[in-house]
């Protein structure tokens, strides 16, 4: 026994003891101003927060309108992904920083360059219009602004799951007498449906948190960002953080529940 | 015509060529191609299947030219390395795949339920892939392609990821099965044990080039470029100069040849001329030892006294580095070893029979 004792002291490692230190700063960096702002709430004031309806409305208009961003992210994304994934074609690399590029353009550019295609006078605002669908102070110019911003996230990951399915198991279809899409939604999809749903999780969360590119697109409706944002600055942090704690708890346990149904169906497969 | 007729094939892939491809192939018979890595084995088997098309060339399969067919209408079974499975259906789903993915193949003259009783899978239905060992998976991904009561089959390299007793067992499997069905195979390994073990006949690719197909027996003793011998395991390669040739019967040629200052006999069914530049090949296996007694017996040509270097046990023999006029490559059992009294640091006499050297003209 004290043998085995002294053998653990000679195999010390002392580099994963310092990485560890490192890695402490980064987690509690993450996790204390979250607690701090939880802990420090009296919770009666949250539950007056959840009473208030212009919060409950802003939290369930983000929360709507991420879930339909995710859905339209995984819808378009997804056959991106696949081409990006199994085939190669001239200037596959500029495709690929395009794809990119909403993750290096700040977030107010991106909601000023999104109104001047969605705007009333852009391209696509002016022939929606014709349909009675605004971008300008609707849901629509929310979903739109969480789009641009969170479809890198979708595209990436979906493209690293179709990636990790082994070619040979496409091939091996194709000699079995499937067509190409038969391969795709028998074989690919569900075997990378994992990815995509941690794609749609990784879009939904980003379009909740997103402010910049929205603020812009809409004000109004205000979605849970703007309108904590808003309450920041006219009831200062003592308004502004109750809405901010409710918001937080909202979106932390829609993300566990995501995070629990995409594991779920890990370890059924 | 021949069941497989591979005529004149070139294709580009990416930035590989592949030359000048033909064989042909009897039904039942099944060919190995033997090559190193990156010489074009697997886009090869690819092109046959139809994931590439030819630029030039042809390829007959039954009567039919597939040159331009889909892959999925060439009814040809393909098994690829670690056999690749589904991984998300079970065994059943896997086997039955093909019958999903096409409404012809229900009525194919092979019912699943037999092909699932002659595999001996009954019991594996259930089990995903994951949970199947590297046989059942052979057997499985057979069975799945058998449904589609395929022409003939190509093997890319299934086994190549598996550990070697594990490979011989599913080789000598895998034999028993193609040769019971009698289908027509192409297997790519770049094993030549696997390659000499499979193949009714044997072809060796290098840089996308057929450099040499041909009955197994044919390559084995007869490659004709230092290339192929190198690769299929011939250990002793070494250039010579032809110095006369002498016709001993209507059909054999005695030809002697020199190495260095060791002049060899070389019994061959071709005429070379002299002074030509050529290399010679033995066998490890083909060099004989001598006993003390029968090496005052000098009557041979082919004679030699050699100092013992090394002997390397292997598994079930022992390798022998000979050194003298020149430097050999033998092989034997232990117990010649101890009956010949063969000790390193010792000389020793071998002989080489005219019959066993070959010559590799250019």
């Amino acid at each position: 026994m004290k043998n085995m004792l002294n053998s653990k002291r000679i195999h010390f490692n002392w580099l994963f003891l310092s990485f560890w230190l490192f890695a402490m700063v980064i987690l509690g960096f993450i996790l204390l101003p979250l607690l701090e702002m939880l802990f420090e709430q009296p919770i009666d004031l949250v539950l007056k927060a959840a009473q208030m309806p212009d919060v409950t409305h802003s939290i369930f208009l983000s929360l709507e309108a991420s879930f339909i961003t995710a859905i339209i992210a995984a819808i378009f994304g997804t056959p991106l992904s696949y081409i990006l994934a199994r085939s190669q074609f001239p200037y596959k690399s500029l495709v690929e920083a395009i794809v990119n590029l909403p993750l290096a353009v700040p977030h107010t550019v991106a909601g000023i360059a999104l109104l001047f295609v969605f705007g009333r006078t852009g391209p696509i605002g002016r022939i929606t219009q014709n349909f009675g669908i605004s971008f300008w102070g609707t849901i629509f110019g929310i979903i739109v602004g969480m789009l641009f911003v969170s479809l890198p996230y979708m595209v990436n990951s979906a493209r690293l799951g179709f990636e990790s399915v082994d070619i040979r198991i496409e091939k091996a279809a194709r000699t079995l007498g499937a067509s190409n899409s038969q391969v795709f939604f028998y074989i690919s999809l569900p075997l990378a449906f994992r990815y995509i749903l941690s794609g749609i999780v990784l879009t939904y969360a980003r379009s909740i948190a997103e402010f910049g590119a929205v603020i812009i697109l809409a004000y109004h409706p205000e979605t849970a960002p703007v309108k904590i944002y808003e309450l920041f600055l006219t009831g200062g942090l003592k308004q502004s953080s109750a809405a901010a704690v409710l918001l937080l708890l909202v979106t932390i346990s829609t993300f566990i529940l995501f995070r629990y149904l995409t594991n779920f169906n890990k370890s059924r497969s | 015509m021949s069941f497989l007729k591979v005529s004149n094939i070139q294709a580009k892939i990416e930035n590989f060529l592949l030359k000048n491809i033909s064989f042909e192939l009897e039904k039942g018979q099944i060919l190995t191609i033997l090559g190193p890595s990156g010489a074009g084995k697997s886009l090869l088997l690819e092109t046959i299947a139809g994931f590439y098309a030819p630029t030039s060339g042809h390829i007959y399969l039954d009567n039919q030219n597939i040159t331009t067919l889909p892959v999925e209408k060439r009814e040809i079974g393909f098994m690829f390395q670690d056999f690749a499975l589904f991984p998300h259906w079970t065994v059943k789903e896997n086997i039955l795949s093909p019958i999903k993915f096409s409404k012809k193949y229900k009525k194919t003259n092979l019912d699943p339920e037999e092909i699932i009783k002659m595999l001996h899978i009954e019991n594996l239905l259930d089990r995903y892939p994951s949970n199947l060992s590297g046989g059942e998976k052979q057997r499985v991904a057979l069975a799945r392609s058998l449904i589609t009561n395929p022409k003939m089959f190509l093997f890319d390299e299934p086994m190549s990821a598996l550990d070697a007793r594990t490979r011989e067992n599913l080789r000598d499997e895998l034999l028993h099965i193609l040769k019971r069905l009698s289908l027509s195979a192409i297997y790519v390994t770049h094993d030549h044990v696997e390659a000499f073990t499979l193949g009714d006949l044997v072809g060796i690719i290098k840089d996308g080039r057929l450099i040499q197909v041909g009955k197994k027996d044919q390559i084995f003793r007869k490659p004709n470029s230092v290339f192929v011998a190198d690769f299929i395991g011939i250990e002793n390669i070494f250039p010579a100069i032809i110095i006369s040739v002498k016709r001993i019967s209507s059909e054999l040629y005695s030809i002697k040849a020199k190495h260095q200052q060791v002049i060899l006999e070389i019994y061959s069914k071709e005429e070379i001329s002299v002074n030509k530049e050529v290399f010679l090949c033995i066998r490890s296996e083909d060099i004989v030892f001598l006993k003390e007694l029968e090496e005052k017996n000098d009557k041979h040509q082919n004679l030699l006294r050699l100092k013992v270097d090394d002997i390397v046990q292997t598994d079930f023999y022992y390798k022998i580095f000979l050194n003298g006029e020149i430097s050999l490559k033998a092989i034997s059992l232990q117990e010649t070893i101890r009956k010949y009294k063969i000790n390193i640091g010792k000389i020793t006499s071998v002989y080489i029979s005219p019959e066993s050297i070959h010559i590799i003209k250019n």
